[in-house]
């Protein structure tokens, strides 16, 4: 859906940054305004790629620093990281390992939004239902991940089924409480508008409930991704012999630094990509109603 | 649908409602008797916390909790219905839904084909003049237009009475004077039966045919104001500051004039 306005003289308030060409004496481009606007804007596009690179750039060079300094084969040098990086990526072995890895996320992360999605709206709209629920979701948040891991290699022994229980054991608790907050936090007036307009149940979720537990959702997927990592690697590690931590089991014990180290780099990148390239670009795309503050 | 058929007459009898408060129930609304026939245009007056929105959530169907009757048409309340619209003071759209799809959603219950509600929502936008806004989210309305998107909404369902909760109290004077205006045609148009809810004594003396005006705990009915004056009504003229006197003597306000408010519009005739 395009948010293009039609030609009645009405601007969107949130949609008046494109340069315009103003017919005065500050139009000209020496005009101080516009030096200071021109350079902002500059600064809005440069600095999101910009400062990240910058840091990076910093904690590589501390690390080589540290290399340097402690001279010690535990602390491997950044060209040594990079063969190994080569080495790691040559055929697609890579991402073959991550494609495993992240078939176990995907499909534990899949079961765990579900659930809590379904149980968050109940707990929200029936008190005996929040009740009944609340001592599952401290025993929840409270039980280590490691546990889970191990206990799910014992129960379901090793395949695709053991890991997801255990990815989705791990995070639906975290999930659950942040679609809890997100459903008490709904409108109590749209609600009452929703009612005005006898809008059947299936409307209701698509219009009401879906957007407006949209923040909670997107913060719950962040959260529940990044404990899922850490337990399908867990997971992979004790039980598996296939995907990301599998290879840094392997690499562990081969004693090669720079191969953890290699894997875990190439394991951030695709978080980073599924971060700021898929969460965020949803999250601005869902979120576009939203007015943004202009100060 | 003919203008006079298209407005549902409200009766109300022996409304009481009660509240859960700290201590019991407390009384918030007592013998509210009140007949409204098809078409009319009554406005409830009071000062704040006397029950007005009750009544109308009441009427609306959002609180099924209260003894007394409440008939609207042949049928008693059972819960919401298109039949009785409602606005609220704040524009209550969807955030997260164009212009557009707001109005389109007042219409979802009636089952319509898409090509159908496209050409109503076209229409409404039209008459509500948003014909030019109708793909921008609510946020990037002024506060006029946004209560302007609500009202298309409602009416999109088709109502036969309307209930507005002070619809108007938040906008500016401009805007209020000229939804003030429009809404008087849409009654003249359709016929629709309005009940509208307000603080506003110039609102009332302008807009309804009768003011029932109310006091507070419990919430009861003080007086009823008659208001006979031909349409379109002149807000300068003697004979609606008359009307105006008489609500604010009904509510006890202290208008600051020197004399007994003069309820015969001649004396006044004289002042600039
Ligand atoms: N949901 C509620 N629960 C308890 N008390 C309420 C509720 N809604 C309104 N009240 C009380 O009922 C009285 C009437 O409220 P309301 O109808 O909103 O008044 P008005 O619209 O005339 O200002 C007030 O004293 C208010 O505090
Ligand atoms: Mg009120």
């Amino acid at each position: 859906m395009s948010m293009e306005v039609s030609s009645g003289g009405l601007a969107p308030p949130g949609a008046a940054e494109a340069p315009r060409a103003v017919p005065s004496r500050a139009g000209t481009l020496s005009h101080p305004a516009n030096w200071r606007r021109a350079a902002s804007h500059v600064a809005s596009v440069v600095a999101p790629v910009a400062l990240p690179l910058l840091l990076l750039g910093l904690v590589a060079s501390a690390w080589e620093a540290m290399a340097v300094a402690l001279h010690s084969p535990l602390v491997p040098h950044l060209p040594e990281i990079g063969k190994e990086l080569a080495r790691i990526f040559r055929g697609g072995h890579f991402f073959g390992e991550m494609a495993v890895t992240l078939l176990r996320v995907g499909a534990g992360f899949t079961i765990a939004f579900a659930v809590a999605v379904a149980a968050g709206i109940a707990m929200g709209r029936q008190k005996t239902v929040a009740h009944f629920l609340e001592p599952a979701i401290i025993v929840g948040l409270t039980v280590p991940g490691l546990v889970w891991a191990l206990l799910c290699v014992i129960w379901f022994g090793i395949g695709l089924t053991g890991a997801a229980v255990a990815v989705a054991l791990s995070i639906a608790p975290a999930l659950l409480l942040n679609i809890l907050q997100g459903v008490r936090a709904v409108d109590a007036e749209l609600l009452e508008v929703a009612a005005m307009l006898r809008l059947p149940l299936r409307k209701r979720l698509a219009c009401l409930w879906l957007p407006s537990l949209m923040p909670a959702l997107l913060g719950g997927a962040r959260l529940g991704l990044s404990l899922a990592w850490k337990v399908v690697v867990l997971v992979e590690l004790f039980g598996l012999s296939s995907g990301i931590g599998y290879q840094l089991n392997s690499e562990f014990g081969a004693q090669n630094v720079a191969g953890v180290i290699a894997w875990t780099l190439g394991f951030a990148a695709v978080m980073g990509v599924l971060e700021y390239g898929v969460l965020a670009q949803l999250e601005h795309h869902l979120m576009r109603w939203r007015r943004t503050a202009q100060v | 649908m003919d203008r006079a058929s298209r407005g549902l007459p409200l009766l109300i009898s022996r409304l009481d409602k009660d509240y859960a408060g700290k201590a019991g129930p407390r009384p918030v609304l007592r013998g509210i008797d009140l007949e409204v026939e098809a078409g009319a245009f009554i406005t409830l007056i009071g000062p704040s916390g006397c029950g007005k929105s009750t009544i109308l959530r009441l009427v609306a169907g959002l609180d099924r909790d209260y003894s007394g009757s409440i008939r609207v048409g042949e049928a008693p309340i059972r819960g919401p219905d298109l039949s009785r619209g409602m606005l609220f003071q704040e524009h209550r759209l969807f955030p997260w839904l164009t212009v557009r799809q707001n109005v389109a959603l007042g219409a979802f219950h009636c089952g319509l084909a898409p090509a159908a509600v496209d050409a109503l929502v076209r229409e409404l936008l039209e008459r509500v003049g948003l014909a030019h806004a109708a793909d921008l989210f609510p946020s990037q309305l002024s506060g006029g237009m946004a209560q302007r998107a609500s009202i298309a909404r409602t009416l999109a369902g088709q109502p036969r009475l309307l209930l507005l909760d002070e619809p108007f109290s938040a906008l500016d004077a401009f805007n209020r004077l000229a939804l003030q205006l429009e809404l008087e045609r849409l009654w003249q148009r359709t016929g629709i039966t309005m009940i509208l809810v307000s603080h506003d004594i110039e609102e009332a003396a302008y807009l309804s045919d009768r003011i029932v005006v109310l006091e507070a705990d419990p919430g009861r009915i003080r007086t009823v104001v008659e208001n006979p004056l031909p349409r379109p009504r002149d807000r300068v003229s003697p004979a609606f500051n008359a009307i105006k006197a008489r609500l604010f003597e009904a509510l006890h306000v202290d208008t600051g004039a020197p004399f007994a408010v003069p309820t015969d519009p001649a004396p006044e005739e004289a002042i600039p």
